[in-house]
C-alpha cells in the first residue's frame, strides 16, 4: 500500500481534501499506523498554530495598550531631555560671553523655578490671572514634546540614529560641561581646606563639612551640611541643616529644615523648608525664593525677595523688590529696600514697618489675601449665570443641529481626556501664532482674521463641547435607545456651570475645560473630515 | 459579548449610530489589529490599516450579510484591505507567483512535526518563526489559522488557485518547523 504525500496529509488535516481523495486517505489510515501518527501530529500542529495566532492577538492588544503609557513616558522624557539640552547649550554660550544669553534661556532651571514659584504665589490669590506665566511654561514643554515627537518619528524610521541622538542628548544633558561626577559616602564627609575637587561632587552622608573647593556642582544628601569653602557651581542640598558661610558661585537649592546663609552666594537662593536665616554678614547677589515658615533677612540681597512664609523679618539690604505672602511681617528700622514692597497678609496690623526703614519704591499692603469677596451672595451673579447657561444651551443645540461633528469625540477614558487636553492646548497656542504669521504675510490677513474669530469662538464654545461630552458620558445610552442630545447636554451644562464657579479652583477648572473643549472640537472635526475623505 | 447584544449593536451601527461604531471598535479592534499585524508585518502599518478598516466600516457595513457571523465577515474585510495594501506596496509580483503546483510530491515523514519542537521552544518562538516567514507564506498561513478561512476563500482573496494555496500553506508550515528545528539545533 502506497503512502500519500505529506502535502496530502496536510490538506487532510486541514479538512480540505475533496471527497473521493479524502475517502482514500481515510482508508489508508485505518491500515497504516505510521501515517495515522503523522496525521495526528499534523492536526496537533494546526491546533498549536491557531493557538499561537490567538495568543498573538492578546499580547498585541496588551502591548498596544502599554505603548500609550510608554510613548507618553518617552515624550515627556524626551521633552525634558530636549529642554535640558537647550539649557546646557545656553550655559555653554554663556561661558563664552557671560551674561549675554541670560534673557534667551527661558528653560533654565532658575527661571523655570522662578515662574513656577511665582505661579504658586499667584495661585493663592487669583488663579486665572496667572495663565500667562503658566502658558509660558507649558508652551515650552509642548515645544519640547513636539520636538521629541518629530525626533521619535525620525528614530522610528532610522533606528540607528537613536544611539547618536541618545549620546548627544546625554552629552548635552550632563551637568556643566567638562565636569564629571565624583561621589563620596560615609558618616562624615569632609573636604579639607587644602583639598580641591575638580569635578562635580555628590555626597550622601550624615554630615558634610566642605572647607575646601569644589569646581563643579555639589549635590548633597546630608543631615547637616556646612560650606565654609568655595563651590564654583550650584549647591543642591536635601538635608536638615544647611549652613553656607563660604562662597557658592552658582545657585543654592535647599530642601531643608533650616538654611543659614552667612557667606556669599553669587546667584539665587531657593529654599523649601522651615527657616531661612540670612545673616548680617551674608551676601546674595541674585534673588531669594522661599516657601516655608520663617524668613529672617538680615544680609545684603542683590535683587528680589519673593516669599511665601508664616513670619518675615527684614532687617538688611534688598536691592530690588520685596514680595511676600505671609501671616506677619516686620521691617526693621535699619532695613533698606530699593524697590517696592508688596505684602499680602491677613490683617493690615500684622505688618510692622518700623520708623527709619528706607523703602525706595511703593509700599503696598493687601490685607485679606486669603479671603475672597463672595459674589455668591449677589443675585446679579445668578442672573448672569442663568443667561450664560441659556445662551450656551441654545447655541449648543443649534451647533449640534448644524455640525454634529463638533460633538463626535467622547471623553470616555482618562486617556481621551488627556488627549483632548493636549490637542486643545496645541490649538490654544498654535491658532494665534498661525494668525500672527498670516498677518505678517499681509496677503493672509483675511485668513488670520477668520482664524482669530474661530479661535475666540472656540474659547467660548469649549464649555459647550465639554458639557455635551460630560453629559453624554454620564448618561450613557443603553443599546437600542433613541439617541438624545438635549437632556445629557443640559446635565453637562449644569455640571460645568458648577465646576467653573467653584471657589479657588473654578478659574483653573475653567482653563482646563477650555483646553479639553478645544481639543474635543478639533478631534471631532478631524475625525469627521477623515471619515468623509475615506468615504 | 453575547450574540443578542452584538446583534443590537450591529443594527444600531447599520442605522448610522456613531456610538455603535465606537462599541464595535472596542470589541473587535484587537482581533482586527492582530490580523493586520500578521499580514502586514510592521506595527505602524497594522495600526494604519486597523484604523482604515474601522473608518470605512460605516460604509462597508452596508454590504454585511447576516448569513455570515460578523467577526468572520469583519476579518475577511480586513484581510481584503490588507491584501490590497500589500498589492499597492507593489509586492504583488513577488507575492504569490512562481509556486508551481507540480513540484509538490515530497517524501513522506520528512520534517518533524511542529508539535515536538513546540514543547521545547515555547509559543513565542513559533510566533517569531511565523513573523519571519516571507510574505507569500505568512499571508496564506495567517488567513488560514487566524481568520479561519477555507482554502477556497483564501484562493479567492489572493487570486490564486486552490492547489497553490495548499502548497503555500504546506510550505509555510514546513518553513516554520525548519526554523524552529534550526533554532533548537543552534541553541
Amino acid at each position: 500500500m502506497d503512502h500519500f504525500s505529506e502535502l496530502t496529509y496536510s490538506m487532510y488535516a486541514d479538512g480540505e481534501l475533496p471527497g473521493p481523495e479524502r475517502l482514500r486517505v481515510q482508508q489508508h489510515l485505518t491500515q497504516c499506523a505510521a501515517c495515522r501518527a503523522q496525521v495526528a501530529a499534523l492536526e496537533a500542529e494546526n491546533r498549536i498554530l491557531a493557538e499561537v495566532f490567538r495568543l498573538t492577538e492578546e499580547t498585541d492588544a496588551a502591548r498596544s495598550r502599554g505603548s500609550i503609557g510608554r510613548s507618553l513616558l518617552i515624550t515627556v522624557g524626551s521633552a525634558l531631555a530636549v529642554a535640558l539640552g537647550l539649557d546646557r547649550l545656553v550655559v555653554g554660550i554663556e561661558r563664552l560671553a557671560p551674561g549675554a544669553m541670560s534673557w534667551v534661556n527661558p528653560i533654565s532651571l532658575p527661571s523655570l523655578q522662578g515662574v513656577l514659584f511665582n505661579n504658586a504665589l499667584d495661585l493663592v490669590r487669583e488663579g486665572p490671572a496667572m495663565l500667562n506665566a503658566l502658558v509660558t511654561v507649558l508652551g515650552l514643554l509642548v515645544l519640547g514634546a513636539i520636538a521629541a515627537g518629530v525626533l521619535r518619528h525620525f528614530i522610528n524610521r532610522h533606528p540607528m540614529s537613536m544611539a547618536i541622538m541618545a549620546t548627544m542628548l546625554l552629552a548635552l544633558g550632563l551637568p556643566r560641561p567638562a565636569a564629571a561626577m565624583e561621589k563620596r559616602t560615609g558618616t562624615t564627609v569632609r573636604i579639607g581646606s587644602q583639598e580641591t575637587v575638580n569635578d562635580s561632587l555628590t555626597v550622601s552622608s550624615d554630615h558634610l563639612q566642605l572647607d575646601g573647593a569644589v569646581n563643579g556642582n555639589v549635590i548633597a544628601f546630608a543631615q547637616t551640611a556646612r560650606v565654609t569653602g568655595t563651590i564654583k557651581g550650584d549647591l543642591i542640598v536635601f538635608g536638615q541643616q544647611v549652613e553656607v558661610s563660604g562662597t557658592v558661585e552658582g545657585n543654592v537649592y535647599a530642601f531643608s529644615q533650616t538654611v543659614t546663609v552667612s557667606g556669599h552666594v553669587e546667584h539665587n537662593v531657593y529654599v523649601w523648608g522651615q527657616t531661612l536665616q540670612f545673616d548680617k554678614d551674608g551676601r546674595i547677589d541674585g534673588d531669594i525664593l522661599m516657601g516655608g515658615d520663617t524668613a529672617r533677612l538680615r544680609g545684603t540681597l542683590g535683587r528680589d525677595a519673593s516669599l511665601l512664609c508664616g513670619t518675615l523679618e527684614a532687617d538688611g539690604d534688598i536691592g530690588r523688590n520685596l514680595q511676600a505672602y505671609t501671616n506677619a511681617a516686620t521691617i526693621a528700622g535699619s532695613a533698606h529696600i530699593a524697590g517696592n514692597v508688596d505684602f499680602h497678609v491677613k490683617r493690615q496690623q500684622e505688618v510692622d514697618i518700623e520708623p527709619g526703614a528706607t523703602i525706595g519704591g511703593k509700599t503696598e499692603i493687601f490685607p485679606d489675601w486669603k479671603k475672597h469677596a463672595s459674589h455668591y451672595k449677589e443675585a446679579k451673579f445668578y442672573y448672569w449665570q442663568a443667561i450664560w447657561m441659556a445662551g450656551a444651551l441654545i447655541i449648543g443645540l443649534l451647533l449640534y443641529w448644524i455640525a454634529p461633528a463638533f460633538f463626535a469625540s467622547k471623553l470616555d477614558s482618562g486617556w481621551a481626556l488627556l488627549r483632548s487636553g493636549g490637542v486643545g492646548f496645541l490649538a490654544l497656542v498654535a491658532a494665534p501664532i498661525a494668525a500672527i504669521i498670516a498677518f505678517i504675510t499681509l496677503v493672509g490677513i483675511p485668513l488670520g482674521v477668520s482664524l482669530l474669530v474661530l479661535w475666540l469662538a472656540g474659547l467660548w464654545l469649549a464649555k459647550v463641547f465639554v458639557s455635551a461630552a460630560v453629559g453624554r458620558g454620564l448618561m450613557r445610552r443603553r443599546p437600542g435607545e433613541l439617541p438624545n442630545f438635549a437632556v445629557p447636554f443640559i446635565v453637562g451644562l449644569l455640571i460645568v456651570f458648577v465646576a467653573i464657579n467653584l471657589p479657588y479652583v473654578g478659574g483653573w477648572l475653567s482653563f482646563l475645560i477650555i483646553l479639553v473643549g478645544l481639543g474635543l472640537a478639533v478631534l471631532g472635526v478631524r475625525s469627521g473630515m477623515k471619515g468623509r475623505a475615506i468615504a | 459579548m453575547d450574540e443578542a447584544k452584538l446583534e443590537m449593536v450591529l443594527s444600531r451601527a447599520m442605522n448610522d449610530d456613531a456610538e455603535a461604531f465606537g462599541e464595535l471598535y472596542q470589541l473587535f479592534r484587537p482581533r482586527v489589529f492582530g490580523l493586520c499585524r500578521h499580514l502586514l508585518g510592521r506595527h505602524e502599518d497594522a495600526e494604519d490599516a486597523t484604523s482604515e478598516v474601522f473608518a470605512r466600516l460605516p460604509n462597508s457595513i452596508k454590504r454585511y450579510e447576516k448569513s455570515l457571523p460578523f467577526p468572520r465577515w469583519l476579518l475577511s474585510v480586513t484581510s481584503h484591505h490588507c491584501v490590497d495594501r500589500l498589492r499597492r506596496r507593489q509586492l504583488e509580483q513577488r507575492l504569490f507567483e512562481a509556486e508551481p503546483a507540480e513540484a509538490l510530491q515530497l517524501p513522506v515523514h520528512q520534517a518533524s512535526p511542529l508539535q515536538q519542537v513546540i514543547s521545547d521552544e515555547g509559543r513565542d518562538r513559533v510566533r517569531k518563526a511565523i513573523d519571519a516567514l516571507p510574505e507569500q507564506y505568512r499571508i496564506p498561513l495567517t488567513l488560514r489559522y487566524y481568520s479561519d478561512l477555507s482554502y477556497d476563500e483564501i484562493a479567492e482573496q489572493l487570486s490564486l488557485s486552490r492547489p497553490n494555496v495548499a502548497t503555500l500553506i504546506f510550505r509555510a508550515k514546513q518553513q516554520v518547523r525548519r526554523a524552529l528545528a534550526g533554532a533548537a539545533a543552534g541553541a
